[in-house]
């Protein structure tokens, strides 16, 4: 433990001219995890280089592309990421362990804010009808399909909706479901069943989107 | 369990959406100091249990070795167990809140360690946070009497008169929590709900003073030698829907217009029981609704204002909303932005912000950068 932390301390001080913001060289997943459970706080510039991609990964498929809150959600998953790494006992990747606590971060977040926000923001769903310079056509196309799968999703019964963004966007297990919306494993496969239907049903309403959906299929 | 074709095209394309704007060099640094001060925090925890441990591990052997010391003089608390579990009291408002002890009345310090047979009055512009080791807090309204009846691993309260909030942490094996009223005992289990104190009426309840309302988990009411499960958005004596919306909101301070029942808050009446039992008709809808509308438009004007950096509007916006909504399911998140502005461009009220936020929430969701903030405010 302790070389682990002169180990960082050194490369910490290696870094000290430049940006700390800057990726730390290299670190293995078990001695950033004993960096954080030792209390160093030299360990914090490694965890969120190694933690924020996944973090955000989590946010996007979660929320979408463009929260206005993603950067607050991200650094509320990563407090409990810090907070959680005690009962991280290795029966699981390091990126699914973050993946699970940022989803369970976001999940009581919004639960919190329930009467607050809706669970995708309209703000960012309108947002993302402006293409910027560096969108392609197909960004673009993708991003409005995504917007109104989203605006579907949002019309379901949010833990239908939870449930099968978090099995079938995010690929958490029903195991791993259950624990994040605290309910029994049966209750988040019911869920998962009916809400893939509901989705299918509310996109089968919508024309429009099926067609343009099923031809995106095609041209693959 | 294969997904329905146009589902699992859905979700494929959610899947391949990505963060259109990359965190910046800002955001970086925020995260990691924000990283840094849970790490710091997670080590003074553990060096809190250590030190705790220790001092346990003392005080077992000297007993064992039997050594005779009187540790306390005073009759209560007797034993140093009975200490961590005090209650802490924190005046939201200055002025106008005593805390009768022993007869006599005395002011009351934020951080005051509450007893059993301690009685709090608030005045008509006082109120009072009281925050319990377990994660629980309550706010005590204006014109209210509340007193703590037991402290331990039951904590039992008694509203004389008034209003009292409760956000109730969930309760570990063995532990109770309850709010007495002249004429009825409310028994949690990790729930939020608001009691009230009122004018007893003909039409609601068969007379009872009693007004609960549950926005999460659920209570049981006895009264009267009957016991009701009141439930999530629920609200009790069931049959007052119509007095309820006026009646339940525990938003208790002076200027909220929906706060100052004053017809119906009695403070200084004498306590009466029901003879007749309350019954047991569902109430029609939330009585809140209204409300929290209110609530949900004065932080959207508040976000609105911080977003578009105009850092005093959105400041005298949130003391609004505290000042109106004490009580509500929003407010932390109300304290945490508020704390969180004052810090970014005065680090001294900043500090204050945080004292008054953990005071409020020891273990709220932000309570380690709070906690990083007095620090720096010192």
């Amino acid at each position: 433990m302790k070389m682990v932390a002169a180990r960082l301390r050194a490369q910490v001080v290696h870094l000290v001219p430049r940006d700390r913001a800057e990726p730390v060289p290299s670190l293995d997943d078990t001695e950033i995890i004993a960096a954080v459970r030792s209390g160093d706080p030299f360990g914090a510039t490694a965890l969120y280089h190694r933690a924020r991609p996944q973090v955000d990964r989590t946010l996007v498929r979660v929320l979408g592309g463009r929260d206005r809150e993603h950067e607050d959600f991200a650094q509320i998953a990563l407090i409990e990421l810090v907070q959680s790494l005690g009962a991280f006992r290795g029966d699981c990747s390091l990126d699914t362990w973050i993946s699970r606590i940022s989803a369970r971060t976001v999940f009581k977040q919004l639960r919190r804010r329930a009467s607050d926000r809706r669970m995708f923001d309209p703000d960012a769903s309108a947002d993302d009808a402006v293409a910027s310079s560096s969108d392609t056509g197909r960004d673009v196309a993708a991003r409005s399909l995504s917007r109104r799968v989203r605006s579907h999703l949002d019309a379901m019964d949010p833990m239908k909706a939870w449930t099968v963004i978090l099995h079938d966007v995010c690929g958490h297990d029903l195991r791993e479901i259950a624990e994040i919306t605290e309910c029994t494993v049966a209750a988040a496969q019911t869920r998962l069943s009916r809400g893939r239907i509901d989705l299918h049903e509310r996109i089968e309403r919508d024309p429009e989107l099926a067609g343009e959906m099923s031809a995106r299929e095609g041209r693959r | 369990m294969n997904p329905p074709h146009l589902s699992r095209l859905a979700t494929e394309l959610l899947r391949e959406e990505e963060r259109l704007e990359p965190p910046t060099a800002a955001d970086d640094t925020r995260a990691i100091d924000a990283i840094e001060r849970a790490i710091a925090a997670g080590r003074g925890r553990r060096r809190i249990r250590a030190v705790t441990s220790v001092a346990s591990l003392a005080l077992a052997a000297t007993v064992l070795l039997g050594v005779g010391w009187r540790l306390h003089s005073r009759p209560s608390p007797p034993t140093s167990t009975s200490a961590p579990l005090a209650a802490l009291a924190h005046p939201l408002s200055d002025g106008g809140v005593v805390v009768v002890r022993d007869g006599r009345e005395r002011s009351i310090a934020s951080g005051t360690a509450l007893a059993p047979a301690d009685r709090v009055v608030t005045s008509a512009t006082g109120r009072l946070a009281v925050s319990l080791p377990t994660g629980t807090h309550l706010v005590v309204g204006v014109s209210s009497d509340f007193a703590v009846a037991e402290q331990g691993l039951t904590f039992a309260f008694a509203l004389g008169a008034g209003t009292l909030h409760a956000d109730v942490a969930r309760l570990r094996a063995g532990e109770r929590f309850l709010v007495r009223t002249p004429d009825g005992e409310i028994e949690v289990r990790g729930t939020s709900f608001d009691v009230r104190v009122v004018d007893p009426s003909p039409t609601c309840g068969a007379g009872t003073r009693t007004r609960v309302v549950v926005s999460e988990g659920t209570v049981v009411v006895r009264a009267s030698g009957r016991e009701d499960s009141v439930h999530q958005g629920e609200s009790w004596p069931r049959d007052c829907a119509a007095t309820g919306a006026r009646e339940a909101t525990v938003a208790s301070t002076p200027s909220a217009p929906a706060a100052t029942p004053s017809a119906e808050v009695t403070p200084r009446a004498q306590p009466s029981r029901s003879k007749d039992p309350p019954t047991t008709v569902l109430a029609a809808a939330s009585p809140a609704g209204s409300d929290l509308a209110a609530q949900n438009a004065l932080l959207a004007d508040a976000s609105a204002a911080r977003r578009r950096g105009d850092r005093a509007a959105a400041l005298a916006t949130y003391d609004r909303f505290l000042e109106q909504y004490p009580g509500s399911q929003l407010a932390e998140s109300a304290y945490v932005e508020r704390m969180r502005l004052l810090a970014a461009s005065d680090p001294r009220r900043g500090a204050a912000a945080a004292r008054a936020y953990l005071a409020r929430y020891p273990r709220g969701f932000a309570s380690a950068e709070a906690t990083d903030l007095t620090a720096d405010g010192r």
